[in-house]
């Protein structure tokens, strides 16, 4: 079974970047999942001037999971804050040459990214698009 | 380099076996259907014969009571559907539990559309069925028992003996799945008085596709045919006979016999090095804790990770999630949730099983592997 990720997943599951908690007041998350679900995403951010001077994650969840969280976080790093709502993980899916049955978690993916921005905006709606 | 501790779902071939099945590939005197009335035929018919004898004699039978089958699921089913439906007439009521095999579990499944009632036992929470429980359900229909004597996914050791006086006394059938227990245990029909008894040749060092069912021929004479076909094997299992594996899977019962009473201690020590290292690692918990639990099997749960991603993060193991046959249905074990365990703890178990090339370094190196895997798991988790 594990022979089959890719060198992609397996790298960003044995050494992800950004990987939490990160430390201080000023530090807000948004989550997604639960572990009863099998899986449980929680991004925590630091947001100066609208953008995000530091990201980072947890996720409990299959190493495509890990993988997908740990570049999207990579990825946004330093970005807008409206990144975390703009940013489309489903676009994830081809590089990772991610199973169409472990799509879901691409799904929690993006619903904590939009709870990270909630977290410090809740005056803008964050529903589908229009 | 991957350390092996899956024993329990195949463990290698023995030299000696594979040294005598390639002797018996190898030797033009040996070729002919062993079905056949001339020499060359009977020749091959005294490799069957041998074979036939050193199995019987790994578990306590007479050489006439082995049917080869191509393995434990066919055994299993051949015990299951075959005992029930000829003694239908008797009764339609069977025992078994949901922590059996699936090769026990789905024949149950079909019984039951065909209109047997199945009463289906959960064990306690160390994962062993009481005597005592069968003892609760057994009733004058029922015409088979059907419980594993070590249960393959956390190895615990069921009483096999109180069970076989119990259905004796009820005139029900006992058939017991000891693939696992074979080679590891004691296992002896007549002592336990078992009817029907499922073993594997892979599971002791023999090759693979090849089991046998063994019948105490003074209970059970004979059995619903699943197959049919020639003759072999009193018409219970026709087809050609495949000397080669047979060759190998008597070499292997032999070697099993011999080294019982030495390997079984020499795992024990192993499994009960390797047991309490595991649990020092913090949070992790033994399965089947307080039972009697065979030589070879250890199975621990990890809270709080996922399993995909432990099994990852313990590549270097070559361990099962539950059964190997169970692999890839992405489904939580049924043992483990009738222990009490939650779908994700249930995904989150890894099971070690040990074998004759074991040694004591291979579990310290284990040990560290696991130790450093689960750590790795749970730093990407978060924390709950």
């Amino acid at each position: 079974m594990a022979s089959a990720y890719p060198d992609i997943v397996r790298r960003y599951f044995a050494d992800p970047p950004c990987l939490g908690p990160l430390a201080g007041d000023d530090v807000r998350r948004g989550e997604a999942g639960a572990p009863a679900t099998g899986t449980w995403i929680v991004i925590e951010s630091i947001v100066r001037e609208g953008r995000c001077v530091e990201l980072a994650f947890r996720a409990y969840g299959c190493p495509w999971t890990v993988a997908a969280t740990a570049l999207a976080v990579e990825r946004l790093q330093g970005a807008p804050l409206t990144s975390l709502l703009d940013f489309a993980p489903l676009d994830l899916a081809a590089e990772l040459n991610l199973p169409v049955e472990k799509r879901g978690s691409l799904l929690t993916l993006q619903d904590a990214l939009r709870n990270c921005f909630r977290a410090w905006d809740t005056t803008r709606p964050i529903g589908g698009p229009p | 380099m991957t350390l092996y501790f899956d024993h329990a779902a195949s463990t290698p071939v023995a030299p000696e076996v594979a040294a005598a099945m390639a002797s018996v590939l190898a030797d033009p005197a040996l070729q002919a259907n062993p079905a056949a009335d001339h020499p060359p035929g009977r020749a091959a018919l005294a490799v069957v014969d041998a074979a036939q004898a050193a199995v019987a004699t790994l578990v306590g039978a007479l050489a006439g009571e082995i049917v080869f089958t191509s393995g434990a699921t066919e055994s299993n089913n051949l015990a299951v559907l075959g005992a029930a439906r000829w003694r239908r007439a008797r009764g339609r009521h069977v025992i078994t539990a949901a922590t059996e095999h699936a090769s026990v579990v789905a024949p149950c499944r079909q019984l039951e559309r065909e209109g047997f009632e199945v009463t289906w036992l959960r064990p306690g929470p160390d994962g062993v069925i009481v005597p005592a429980q069968v003892a609760a359900v057994i009733r004058p229909d029922t015409v088979l028992v059907s419980l594993m004597q070590v249960n393959n996914e956390i190895g615990v050791v069921q009483d096999v003996a109180a069970l076989g006086r119990l259905c004796r006394s009820a005139d029900a059938w006992l058939h017991v799945d000891a693939v696992q227990a074979a080679g590891r245990e004691i296992v002896d029909v007549r002592a336990a008085q078992v009817d029907l008894l499922s073993v594997s040749a892979h599971k002791i060092g023999g090759p693979k596709g090849v089991g046998a069912l063994v019948l105490d021929e003074s209970r059970v004479q004979r059995l619903d045919y699943l197959h049919h076909g020639g003759g072999q094997q009193r018409g219970l299992r026709p087809g050609t006979l495949p000397t080669h594996q047979l060759a190998g899977f008597g070499v292997a019962a032999d070697l099993a016999r011999a080294g019982l009473t030495t390997e079984a201690a020499r795992l024990t020590a192993l499994r009960d090095q390797l047991c309490a290292a595991l649990t020092a690692v913090p949070g992790v918990r033994l399965n089947g804790q307080g039972a009697r639990r065979a030589p070879h099997i250890v199975s621990v749960s990890v809270p709080g990770v996922e399993g995909e991603s432990l099994r990852l993060a313990l590549e270097g193991l070559a361990v099962s999630a539950g059964a190997a046959c169970d692999a890839g249905h992405g489904e939580p074990s049924a043992v483990l949730r009738c222990l009490g365990h939650s779908g994700e703890l249930a995904r989150s178990t890894v099971r070690f099983s040990l074998g004759r090339g074991t040694t004591a370094a291979e579990v310290d190196a284990a040990v560290r592997l696991f130790a450093v895997g689960v750590a790795h798991a749970r730093r990407l988790a978060p924390a709950a």
